[in-house]
C-alpha cells in the first residue's frame, strides 16, 4: 500500500512549474531575444534590398511563442527535480527516494516495506516546510559578447541602403503595357460599342420580311463574333454575302415600287401630325407616326364610328380631316416644282446634246458611248424617280381629296363612310410602301454599319499593336537602352530643355514619335489634337477634319446625315475635362475623375433619311479637350513633384514616377 | 494492521540500532582518539559481516582500535601477529599428538587444536608481513566462514570478522596480498596520521595513570539483529544503478570510464566491490540517522570499497598514480541525475 504524500505531490508540482518558468526565463534571454534580433536584421535587409513587406517584421516575434511553447512542453524528469531540491536543502536524497519508492514494486520483506513507508512519511513531512523557489532559481542568462553584437547587427541592417528601383523600372513596361495587353487580348471582340446598331437591328426584327431576316442574321453574326466563334474575316464575308442578298431584294422592291417612299413618308407624317391635333383621331395619328398603317386605318374607322354617335366627336373629325387636307395640299404645292423634274430636264438636255455630238475617232467614239450610256442611265434614273414622285403626288392628292370629301360629307352618311374607308386604306397602303422601303434601307444601312464596325474593330487591334510598340520603346528608354534614339529626338525637336526640373531630366524615346498617338485612335485620328502645343496650333485643322467626317457621310447622296437636322433633346451630361479635383495630400487617395463616365443617348429628330447612332468612346481625345496638354502636364507634374518631396513617399517608387513623367511630357 | 505494527516496530528498531551504534562508537572513541572515519568503517564491517583491511604506518592505533572494538561488542577476540615465519597451521590450527588417559590406556592420540582463527573477531596484525602462503590460509575462513584442516572442515563462530592491518607496501619486509584475498575484504581503510590536537589527546591518555575501561555495549546476538536490519534497508533503483555504473566505470573498457581509468587501470572492481558499496551505503545512512541511502552515501564509501580492488597497469604504477584519484575521477564522470 502506497503511503499518501499530498504535501510531497504539491511540492513537486510547484517545483515543476518553477522549472518551466526558469526554462522560459532562460530561453527568452538566451534564445528568443538573440533570435529576434537576428531575425530583425534579416527582415530589415530583406525589406530594404528585396522589398519584403513590412508585415514580415512580425517574424521577429516568432521566437517568443516558440520558446514559451518549448518551456511549457519540454519534458522534465521529476526525479531530477527532486534531486535538485534534495541537494539544495541537504536532504540526502530523501525526497527523491520517496518519489522513487512510490513507483517501485512492493518489497517482499515487511520491514523493508515499513521503512519505505517511513521514508515517504518523512519526505512528506519535510515537503510541508519546503519552498522550491530557492532550489530552482530563475535562470537569467548573463550577457555575452554576442548579445552586445546583435543590436549592432540590427543597426547595421537598418543602415543598409535601399535597393535601386530596378524592380520598379523593370515593371514600368509591364505597368504601361498591362492595359494595352488587356485591350489587345480582346481586340476585335469588344462589341460593346455596337449597342446602337444592335438596337436598330432588334427594331427591324419581329416581322416576316427580308429586312427582318437580314437583321436577325446580322445580330447572329455579331453575337458569334463576340463569343469568338468566328473571326473578323469570316464575319465580313458573311456580311458581304448578306449585303448582296439585301441588294437583290432592294432591287426587286425598287422595281415594284410606283411611289417614292420617302415622299410618302413625309406625306404620312404630315397626315399623322394633322390627325394628332384632335383627340378623336390622335390614335390614328400616332399609329401613322409609328408607320403602322393597319392600326392607323383601324383607329380612323373607330373614330368615324364615334363621330357618328357624338356631335362633338364629329366636329373633331371634321377639324382633323380639314387639317389633314390642308397639310397634304400644302405639301403638294411645295412639290410642284420639284428638283427631280428640273434635274430630269437638265439631264435630257445634256443627253440630247451628247447625242448630237459626232465623235471623230474611235477613242472619242468609245468615250462618247460611255458618256451617252451614263447620261441615259442618269436620265432613266431621274425619269423613274420623277415618275415615282408623280405617282406619289397623285397618291397624296388622292388622300387629300378623300380627307376633304370626308370632312365635307355629313356625319353618318354613306359618303363619309366611303371616304373615310378610302382614306384609311390609302393611309395603310402608303404606310406599308414607305415602311417596306424604310426597312429595306435600314437593313442595308445596318449591314453596312456592321461591316464598318467589324472592320474598325480590326483597325482598333492594329492601333493597339502600334500602341504596344510605342510603350515598348518607352520601356527600353526607361531602362536606358534607347539612349541614341532619345538623343535624336532631342536634337530634332529641340524641346525639353526649357523647363528642366527634378521631374524632367531629359528626353525619353524617339523624337519623332509623339505621345499624340494615343491608344484608341483609328486611321483618321488626329494625332496632333492630343499633343498639347501642336494641338493648339492646329485647332482649325481639327475642326475641319470633324466637318469632313460629316461631309463624308453626306457625300454619299443618300441623305443619311442626321447631324444637320437632328437636335439633341436628351439630358446630356458634360463629360468633364478629364482632370481630377486634386488633393492637399499628395499621397492621399486618388480623387475620382469626372470624365464623363455616364453614357448619354441623344434622341434625334428623324428626317427623310435613316437616323444613325454612334458611341463616341474617346471623344475627349478628339476635340473635346479644353486645356492644352502642356499646361495640364505641368499641373500634374508639379503635383507629383510635391508628392516626391514628401518623406512619406516610398523611395523605391520615386524613380518610377520620375520616369513616367519624363515619358509623358510634351515636346 | 500488521503492516502498521511492523512499521512502528521497525521504526523503533531503527532508532534502537542507531542508539546502540552511537553508544558503540562513543565507547570506542573513549580509547581511540580521532580516526572517526576509520571507526565508522570498522563498525560498518562489523554490521555488514565483511572483513576490513586497515593500512597505515606502525603506531597509529590500528591494533588498539580493533581490540577496543572486540571488547566493546563482547565477542571472542584473537590476535595473530603475522611474521615471515608464520605458518598456515599457526592460524587455522593443527592436529597434535596428545597423551591420553583412562580407557585409552595412555596411548598418544592425534587431536585437532584450533588456531587463533576460531574467534569472532580476528586481528590479523601486519598481515602483509607473512608470506603469501600463510596469507592464503585466511582465504577459506574469510570467504566461507569455515576452516579445513586434517581433512576436516570446521565452521567458524558467528559472527566472524577478520580485521587485518598492514603496513604500506613500500615498507621493507612486506609481501603484497594476493588479489583474490584482497577482494574478500569489504573495506580497505587508510589510517591517517593524527592531527596535532589528536596527538595531544593521545599523549594525555596513554602516558598518564588513567586507563580507559571499555565496557561491552553489544553482544553477538545484537550484532546479528543489526546485520539483519541493515539488509532490510530499502535502496532505490537509481542508487543501485548508480553503484553499478560506478563499478563499471572502473573498467577501462566501459564507455563511462574516464580517461584516467582507461589509461592507468588494468583491472577494475569486481562485483564484490558493488556489494561493498551498496552495503556500506546502507550502513552509512543508518549511522547518520537516515532510513535509505543516497548517492552521497555511495560516493562516501566508494573509495574504501574499491581501492583494494582496482589494479593499476605498469604505466599507472610507474607514474605513481593514486587509486583514490582514479576512483574520484570515476565518481566525477558518472552522473548522478539518472
Amino acid at each position: 500500500m502506497t503511503t499518501p504524500t499530498p504535501a510531497l505531490d504539491r511540492l513537486f508540482a510547484a517545483a515543476l512549474r518553477r522549472v518551466r518558468l526558469a526554462d522560459a526565463t532562460w530561453g527568452l534571454g538566451r534564445i528568443a531575444l538573440p533570435a529576434a534580433l537576428v531575425t530583425a536584421a534579416i527582415v530589415l535587409i530583406a525589406m530594404r534590398r528585396f522589398g519584403a513587406p513590412e508585415v514580415s517584421l512580425w517574424l521577429c516575434a516568432a521566437p517568443l511563442p516558440v520558446v514559451l511553447l518549448w518551456a511549457a512542453l519540454r519534458p522534465h524528469a521529476l526525479r531530477r527535480v527532486a534531486r535538485r531540491i534534495d541537494v539544495h536543502f541537504g536532504l540526502d536524497d530523501q525526497l527523491g527516494a520517496a518519489l522513487e519508492f512510490e513507483h517501485a514494486p512492493t518489497r517482499a520483506d515487511p520491514r523493508t516495506v515499513a521503512i519505505v513507508g517511513l521514508v515517504r512519511q518523512r519526505a512528506d513531512a519535510l515537503a510541508q516546510t519546503l519552498d522550491p523557489g530557492p532550489a530552482i532559481p530563475l535562470r537569467v542568462p548573463p550577457p555575452r559578447a554576442i548579445d552586445a553584437a546583435l543590436p549592432v547587427l540590427v543597426a547595421l541592417a537598418w543602415l543598409v541602403p535601399p535597393a535601386r528601383a530596378e524592380v520598379a523600372e523593370t515593371s514600368l513596361g509591364a505597368v504601361l503595357l498591362a492595359p494595352v495587353q488587356q485591350a489587345g487580348a480582346r481586340a476585335g471582340l469588344d462589341l460593346a460599342l455596337a449597342g446602337p446598331l444592335r438596337q436598330s437591328l432588334r427594331e427591324l426584327t419581329g416581322a416576316n420580311d427580308e429586312p427582318a431576316l437580314a437583321a436577325q442574321e446580322i445580330l447572329d453574326i455579331l453575337d458569334a463574333l463576340e463569343r469568338g466563334e468566328i473571326d473578323r474575316a469570316l464575319a465580313l464575308e458573311r456580311l458581304e454575302e448578306l449585303e448582296k442578298e439585301i441588294a437583290d431584294a432592294d432591287a426587286e422592291l425598287d422595281a415594284e415600287l410606283r411611289e417614292d417612299p420617302a415622299m410618302l413618308a413625309e406625306a404620312l407624317e404630315e397626315l399623322g401630325d394633322a390627325l394628332q391635333q384632335e383627340q378623336l383621331t390622335e390614335k390614328a395619328g400616332d399609329a401613322l407616326d409609328r408607320g403602322d398603317g393597319d392600326k392607323a386605318e383601324q383607329a380612323l374607322a373607330e373614330a368615324g364610328t364615334q363621330a357618328e354617335a357624338e356631335v362633338g366627336a364629329d366636329e373633331q373629325m371634321k377639324r382633323a380631316l380639314a387639317q389633314a387636307e390642308q397639310r397634304l395640299g400644302k405639301q403638294a404645292d411645295e412639290r410642284e416644282s420639284s428638283e427631280t423634274a428640273k434635274a430630269l430636264d437638265e439631264a435630257e438636255r445634256r443627253l440630247r446634246q451628247e447625242e448630237k455630238k459626232k465623235p471623230e475617232d474611235p477613242e472619242a467614239a468609245a468615250e462618247h458611248e460611255r458618256r451617252l450610256k451614263q447620261q441615259r442611265d442618269r436620265v432613266e434614273e431621274l425619269r423613274r424617280k420623277h415618275e415615282r414622285e408623280l405617282a406619289t403626288e397623285k397618291k397624296v392628292e388622292e388622300l387629300r381629296r378623300n380627307a376633304k370629301q370626308a370632312a365635307q360629307s355629313k356625319a353618318g352618311s354613306a359618303e363619309r363612310k366611303r371616304e373615310l374607308e378610302k382614306l384609311g386604306r390609302g393611309m395603310k397602303e402608303a404606310s406599308r410602301t414607305a415602311r417596306s422601303s424604310q426597312r429595306m434601307q435600314g437593313a442595308r444601312d445596318a449591314v453596312e454599319e456592321a461591316k464598318t464596325f467589324v472592320r474598325r474593330s480590326g483597325q482598333s487591334g492594329a492601333g493597339e499593336d502600334k500602341r504596344k510598340q510605342q510603350f515598348r520603346r518607352f520601356d527600353k528608354a526607361a531602362k536606358g537602352e534607347g539612349k541614341e534614339e532619345g538623343k535624336d529626338g532631342k536634337g530634332k525637336d529641340g524641346k525639353g530643355k526649357g523647363k528642366s526640373t527634378l521631374m524632367v531630366e531629359g528626353e525619353v524615346g524617339e523624337g519623332k514619335d509623339s505621345m499624340g498617338q494615343m491608344p484608341g485612335e483609328g486611321q483618321d485620328s488626329q494625332g496632333q489634337d492630343s499633343q498639347g502645343q501642336d494641338s493648339q496650333g492646329q485647332d482649325s485643322q481639327g475642326q475641319d477634319s470633324d466637318g469632313q467626317d460629316s461631309d463624308g457621310q453626306d457625300s454619299d447622296g443618300q441623305g443619311k446625315d442626321s447631324d444637320g437636322d437632328g437636335q439633341g433633346d436628351g439630358t446630356s451630361q458634360s463629360p468633364g475635362d478629364g482632370i481630377g479635383q486634386g488633393s492637399q495630400d499628395p499621397l492621399a487617395e486618388p480623387t475620382a475623375l469626372g470624365a464623363g463616365a455616364k453614357d448619354v443617348r441623344v434622341n434625334a429628330r428623324r428626317g427623310r433619311g435613316v437616323s444613325k447612332a454612334e458611341i463616341l468612346k474617346d471623344a475627349s481625345q478628339h476635340g473635346f479637350a479644353t486645356e492644352p496638354y502642356r499646361k495640364t502636364f505641368e499641373k500634374y507634374r508639379d503635383h507629383a513633384q510635391s508628392a516626391l518631396d514628401s518623406d512619406a513617399f516610398p523611395a523605391a517608387q520615386r524613380r518610377l514616377v520620375k520616369r513616367y513623367y519624363q515619358m509623358i511630357q510634351g515636346r | 494492521m500488521s503492516t502498521a505494527i511492523t512499521t512502528a516496530q521497525t521504526h523503533q528498531e531503527l532508532q534502537s540500532m542507531q542508539h546502540d551504534l552511537a553508544t558503540l562508537t562513543a565507547e570506542i572513541q573513549r580509547v581511540i582518539v580521532g580516526q572517526d572515519k576509520v571507526i565508522r568503517s570498522v563498525v560498518s564491517c562489523l554490521l555488514a559481516g565483511g572483513h576490513g583491511l586497515l593500512e597505515g604506518v606502525p603506531g597509529l592505533g590500528k591494533t588498539l582500535l580493533i581490540r577496543t572494538l572486540a571488547r566493546a561488542v563482547h565477542l571472542d577476540f584473537a590476535r595473530i601477529q603475522f611474521t615471515p615465519d608464520l605458518m598456515p597451521a599457526d592460524i587455522v590450527g593443527t592436529s597434535m599428538l596428545l597423551q591420553t588417559e583412562g580407557d585409552a590406556g595412555g596411548r598418544p592420540v592425534l587431536q585437532y587444536q584450533p588456531g587463533p582463527i576460531f574467534a569472532n573477531i580476528v586481528l590479523a596484525d601486519e598481515i602483509n608481513r607473512a608470506t603469501p602462503k600463510t596469507q592464503s590460509a585466511l582465504l577459506e575462513a574469510m570467504a566461507e566462514g569455515t576452516v579445513t584442516a586434517g581433512g576436516q572442515t570446521r565452521k567458524l563462530p558467528n559472527p566472524f570478522l577478520v580485521l587485518a592491518t598492514q603496513n604500506p607496501l613500500e615498507m621493507e619486509g612486506t609481501y603484497p596480498l594476493p588479489e583474490a584475498q584482497l577482494d574478500r575484504f569489504l573495506y580497505k581503510m587508510h589510517v591517517e596520521f593524527p592531527a596535532e590536537d589528536e596527538l595531544i589527546s593521545i599523549l594525555n591518555r596513554t602516558t598518564g595513570v588513567d586507563v580507559a575501561d571499555i565496557k561491552p555495549v553489544l553482544d553477538a546476538e545484537r550484532v546479528a539483529e543489526m546485520r539483519d536490519l541493515v539488509r532490510a534497508i530499502p535502496v532505490t533503483d537509481s542508487i543501485t544503478r548508480y553503484v553499478v555504473q560506478v563499478l563499471r566505470a572502473t573498467h577501462a573498457d566501459d564507455s563511462r570510464a574516464p580517461e584516467m581509468i582507461k589509461r592507468y587501470v588494468r583491472f577494475g572492481g569486481s562485483p564484490r566491490g558493488a556489494q561493498a558499496m551498496l552495503l556500506g551505503a546502507r550502513i552509512r545512512c543508518i549511522l547518520d540517522g537516515r532510513m535509505t541511502p543516497s548517492i552521497d552515501d555511495v560516493r562516501a564509501v566508494a573509495s574504501e570499497a574499491l581501492r583494494h580492488r582496482l589494479i593499476l597497469n605498469f604505466e599507472g604504477e610507474a607514474e605513481g598514480i593514486s587509486i583514490d584519484a582514479c576512483i574520484a575521477k570515476v565518481l566525477t564522470a558518472v552522473p548522478a541525475d539518472k
